[in-house]
């Protein structure tokens, strides 16, 4: 077992003294911390709950209801329609004379063209950015192939 | 002899440590000590982007093509995740990769890597067949595991390797007593003490004498490294405390090192909690090795007070300068400090100020001390290291004997018997060991990137130089090909058909698939800012395999005169110009002047990594002068002047309209004649143009010509005239020398270069038309009528162009290369300098002047009026509208309307923000859009500067409305 550090060591000369003492310390500041923060986190609780009791809070509580559901409903329409929007913009770039054509009759039309530029910009499509790195190195065809034959 | 290093701890964060910077300089003591052997080394592509980094800093010790990258599979340290059969994977594949590269021996630089991070270092295995070294260091870890192992993942994985130790072919040891430690928990005997040496730049930096600056004239001990605990900073603040009260009056305790802010502020605190005088503590941060001899030679004592390590290289570089030197009687430390009286035991503090009091009061004893230190410190060099290091590895070679067998039959062998035990699935663990077999080098190819112009000819200036340079791609030497990047980052090389001209159309079937190779070059010609949407990983993926990846840049006018572009240009071209600092290793521009910007910005912005620089000049194949549809010499009823080119406002018409009606109100009788399309943003102009009662007398204007056309008008003209605001090139400027026509232009450095082999050119203050009208006047009167005769232009066609291109690129011949003035080691690549404000501006920084240019442009249906002005940045500092980390601390240009009563709105809506930066002594344009509905109730339009949070700078241009 390597961590019996009981066995001495080439310079050794035993600190375990100071860390014990600095451990201590620590410890002791730690404990106060704790204690002021529980205090802290008991007073606030009591306050959330006599809010929750209240009875402006339990009127209210419908319009609240409708409202969550609202937006509950309206986030899950706008991801499916950023969804699909973001496929059919994909496509079309792939579609160089349709794509032309679509930007020739954007320019008749400027607000629209303002908003698809808005929304065609903020799409990571490859669903990289260039400040979280995670790019890969590509393996060389052929020792891909050795590798899936001899490991398959 | 051949050996492969383990680069992987110049990735993480050992590389600004201790760790890290014992392999650079080990790795530059092999490299210039023992030139027979031949240098290798992996870095882990799971650390991207500090493998670039990584990759670019070994370069100038080791060959390109000896830098290789294997990937490994662990998301993070093994004290957060275990031993993972993805860590047991990895491991396989760095043994594969270094079994395929077959070295004579290979060394694990620091085998305590990946406890935190992605690192996965070389472990002995069964898998190589040559012998495997390691560098050990110490195992404080060991000796403290209540601070540095506070976790049973911590000591398991510290365990694991540790006890690898007992099975390298031979550990190489930094100090006798790292190597009795090594042998002694680990129990195998093949060690050495290699030592360490003195770093080359101390050694140069020590033989120039600058003094300090910082600390000129204090007396002050200095402390040199991190403030972690077993550094014991806490030592020498108690003793400090100990020390006579007048010597404390006077004597500060100076800390350099990167520090982490949480320990500086616990060294601080407790430093003034001591009762110590507030300013005796001092932190220096990060100091330049030059700024660190000085620091060296200009403090009374050096301490090392740690309670354990492994060498002791702050101390052996403070006594290699001169400076007395005292520290503990721990570790190895006594190796370096001799002498017993400048030892101390770091655990009691009145040992500590007895031993600075000594060396402080005692002159005689500190000079001689200091000198019999310094002949003792002489010995350590890496040369030695080095050399003791490959004898020791060359006799471990020796021992073995080597088999035949080349190529990767063996290594696959072997590994797919580890390969088949792992829980693994088999899929991913066959792409795993496929990266890790490195790609076999092959010639240097020229990749020109062509994906915009592929997928769609807009016919802008920029696809038309792509297209020529594809057309003329072939021969000359070099293997170039056409490259097309689609939207999965897969690259293509689409071929043209024989005898066919233009672009290869798309061509996506897998026998046209492009893999980068670590050889290639890639040149991205075309508009790469199309790019921003995949978030360039295909470039990033090219550098990280070795690749060379080339920006153009073909002006820098939406960055210097936004006012002139089209409004959605400017942020765009911005944030292609920040990506492109990050994934280039060089930029090509289309001048010399634009070059010459290009080094400009990368200097006022500080850029933190070397950039090569170059440029080549585009080509012009002009039609043949028999091609004319007229006569050279029609007759002609006077002086006639020629400006070509689209009708925007960053070609300055309005400028050379101007100085026309001034002559023709002065009776000078001269004729304009434009040639060019209408483009952007110049309603107003073409408006004028129209309907100017000179209009089909002596101003003229083509729209539509041909190029034949063209020809007739360069040769029926007397000069012509170019009165742009910016430009990267100036092809009519090129064109007219080619007739022998004399040249009025703005005075700008790209013009004075395409025209320096021009019979007659003749330069204008930029925007100004008094100046313009009396060049013109002159030309008029003297020179106009006795043109030289046409001559053939010394200028390159679209072949010698692109012949051009490939001899900067792949032969090397760079203009300049960029050299950052305070290099620091391993800068990310996502460190682009200084583009962000990190403070509020003093007055002295905000030193500018702001002009009026041109304006009101009624735009909008005359809803709007533009007002172009120029403001020149005349301080030191550079100026962006970025603030750092989120502060409100950008600098913008905005404007204010002030009424009869003197009061001032600001009008936010016309607020305009720097696309980039201003750098100091370059002049900006910036166009400020008013509503016209705002004029009527206020006297004067003001505009001006702002910081962020801090309020308008003075200075500001009042305009009458």
């Amino acid at each position: 077992m390597l961590w019996d550090t009981s066995a001495p060591l080439p310079g050794d000369s035993g600190n375990q003294d100071i860390i014990v003492a600095a451990l201590k310390a620590r410890v002791e500041a730690l404990e106060g911390g704790l204690a002021a923060a529980e205090h802290k986190h008991d007073k606030e609780l009591l306050q959330l709950k006599a809010m929750y009791r209240s009875r402006s809070w339990r009127y209210t509580a419908p319009f609240r209801a409708i409202s969550n559901a609202y937006r509950r409903e309206a986030a899950m329409l706008n991801g499916a329609l950023s969804g699909v929007l973001g496929g059919l913009l994909r496509w079309i770039h792939l579609h160089p004379q349709l794509k032309r054509g679509l930007k020739r009759m954007m320019w008749l039309v400027p607000p629209l063209r303002n908003q698809m530029m808005r929304f065609s910009q903020a799409r990571p499509y490859a669903g990289m950015s260039a400040d979280q790195p995670f790019w890969m190195i590509e393996p060389d065809a052929g020792a891909l192939r050795y590798w899936d034959d001899a490991l398959r | 002899m051949r050996v492969w290093l383990d680069g992987q701890c110049l990735q993480t964060a050992s590389k600004v440590r201790g760790i890290g910077r014992y392999v650079r300089e080990f790795i530059q003591g092999i490299s210039e000590s023992t030139p027979d052997v031949e240098l290798s080394i992996s870095f882990n592509a799971a650390m991207p982007d500090q493998a670039i980094f990584a990759r670019d800093f070994v370069r100038r010790w080791i060959a390109p093509e000896n830098i290789h990258v294997w990937q490994g599979c662990v998301a993070n340290g093994e004290v957060v995740e275990r031993y993972t059969p993805e860590r047991q994977l990895s491991e396989l594949a760095l043994a594969h990769h270094v079994a395929c590269l077959r070295p004579d021996v290979a060394i694990s630089t620091s085998v305590f890597e990946g406890e935190h991070d992605r690192a996965v270092p070389l472990m002995p295995n069964t898998i190589v067949d040559f012998p495997v070294a390691s560098i050990f260091y110490d195992a404080i870890p060991f000796r403290f595991p209540e601070v540095y192992l506070p976790s049973q993942h911590a000591r398991d994985s510290y365990s694991r390797r540790l006890a690898a130790f007992g099975k390298f072919d031979l550990n190489l040891c930094i100090s006798d007593f790292s190597k009795a430690e090594s042998i002694a928990l680990s129990g195998n005997k093949r060690a050495i003490n290699i030592s360490a040496g003195v770093s080359q730049d101390i050694v140069h930096f020590s033989s120039l004498a600058a003094p300090n600056r910082r600390m000129a004239g204090q007396d002050f001990v200095l402390y040199v490294g991190a403030l972690d605990w077993r550094k014991n900073i806490a030592g020498v603040i108690e003793a400090f405390q100990l020390l006579p009260p007048a010597e404390v009056a006077t004597l500060r305790l100076a800390i350099v090192g990167d520090q982490d802010a949480g320990r500086l502020a616990d060294a601080t605190e407790r430093w003034a909690a001591s009762g110590l005088p507030a300013d005796g503590f001092v932190n220096l941060g990060h100091v330049s090795d030059e700024e660190l001899v000085s620091l060296y030679r200009a403090a009374r004592l050096v301490v090392q007070p740690s309670l354990m390590e492994g060498f002791g290289l702050t101390a052996l570089e403070a006594i290699y300068c001169g400076a007395p030197a005292i520290g503990s009687s721990t570790g190895a430390i006594p190796e370096i400090i001799t002498n017993p009286r400048l030892r101390f035991d770091p655990k009691v503090p009145s040992e500590i100020a007895a031993c600075m009091q000594l060396v402080l009061n005692d002159a005689p004893f500190r000079r001689t001390s200091s000198a019999e230190a310094r002949v003792w410190a002489a010995q350590f060099t890496w040369k030695r290291t080095a050399e003791t290091a490959i004898q020791a590895l060359r006799d471990l070679g020796d021992k073995r004997t080597r088999k035949a067998a080349r190529g990767l039959a063996g290594p696959r062998a072997r590994s797919a018997v580890v390969a088949g035990q792992l829980e693994v699935a088999p899929e991913i663990v066959a792409g795993m060991l496929a990266r890790a077999e490195p790609v076999q080098p092959a010639a240097r190819r020229l990749i020109v990137d062509a994906t915009t112009t592929i997928i769609e000819d807009h016919k802008t200036g920029i696809q038309r130089v792509v297209k020529k340079i594809c057309e003329n791609l072939e021969g000359d030497g070099g293997e170039a090909v056409i490259g097309y990047c689609d939207w999965d980052q897969q690259w293509y090389a689409p071929r043209r058909e024989k005898k066919s001209s233009g672009l290869p159309p798309l061509d996506k079937r897998p026998s046209s698939k492009l893999d980068i190779r670590p050889d290639d070059c890639l040149v991205m010609l075309d508009s790469s800012w199309e790019f921003h949407t995949k978030g360039y990983s295909s470039l990033h993926s090219a550098r990280l395999r070795g690749a060379e990846v080339i920006s153009c840049v073909y002006d820098l006018v939406p960055l210097r005169s936004p006012a002139f572009c089209h409004p959605g240009m400017p942020p765009a071209f911005a944030s292609w110009v920040t990506a492109a600092l990050g994934y280039s290793s060089g930029f090509i521009c289309i001048s010399r002047a634009v070059a010459d910007e290009m080094l400009a910005l990368l200097t006022a912005i500080e850029f933190p990594r070397p950039m090569k620089v170059g440029y080549w000049r585009l080509g012009a194949d002009f039609l043949p002068l028999g091609q004319a549809t007229s006569p050279a010499h029609a007759p002609r009823h006077r002086p006639s002047f020629l400006m070509v080119g689209t009708i925007e406002p960053r070609k300055g018409y309005a400028v050379a309209l101007d100085a026309f009606e001034r002559l023709w109100a002065e009776g000078v009788d001269v004729e304009l004649v434009i040639v060019g399309k209408p483009g952007w943003g110049n309603e107003c102009l073409i408006d004028r143009l129209l309907k100017h009662k000179e209009t089909g007398k002596r101003l003229h204007w083509e729209s539509r010509v041909t190029d034949a056309e063209l020809i007739d008008f360069y040769r029926r003209s007397d000069a012509l005239v170019t009165s742009s605001f910016g430009e990267g090139f100036g092809l009519p400027v090129v064109e007219a020398g080619y007739f022998g026509k004399p040249i009025i232009a703005s005075d700008l450095p790209v013009f004075r270069e395409v025209t320096a082999g021009a019979g007659s050119a003749h330069f204008f203050a930029v925007g100004s038309s008094t100046e313009l009208a009396e060049a013109v006047r002159r030309l008029a009167m003297t020179e106009g009528r006795g043109a030289p005769p046409p001559r053939n232009a010394d200028w390159p066609s679209w072949r010698q162009s692109a012949a051009d291109l490939k001899r900067v690129v792949l032969e090397d011949n760079w203009y300049q290369t960029y050299e950052p003035a305070s290099p620091r080691p391993y800068p990310s690549i996502f460190d682009k300098g200084a583009i962000e404000m990190t403070h509020a501006l003093p007055a002295a920084d905000r030193s500018h002047i702001i002009e009026l240019v041109e304006g009101p442009i009624p735009i909008d249906k005359g809803h709007t009026s533009r007002y172009i002005v120029r403001i020149a940045n005349t301080s030191s500092r550079v100026w962006s509208s970025r603030g750092a980390k989120g502060e409100k601390l950008g600098i913008f240009i905005g404007a204010g309307l002030v009424d009869a009563k003197g009061r001032s709105t600001e009008l936010e809506a016309s607020r305009v923000t720097i696309p980039l930066v201003i750098i100091p002594g370059d002049a900006h344009y910036a166009a400020i859009e008013v509503p016209a509905a705002a004029h009527k109730s206020s006297r004067f339009l003001e505009i001006g500067l702002q910081q962020e949070s801090v309020g308008w700078w003075d200075g500001a241009l009042r305009l009458a409305l």
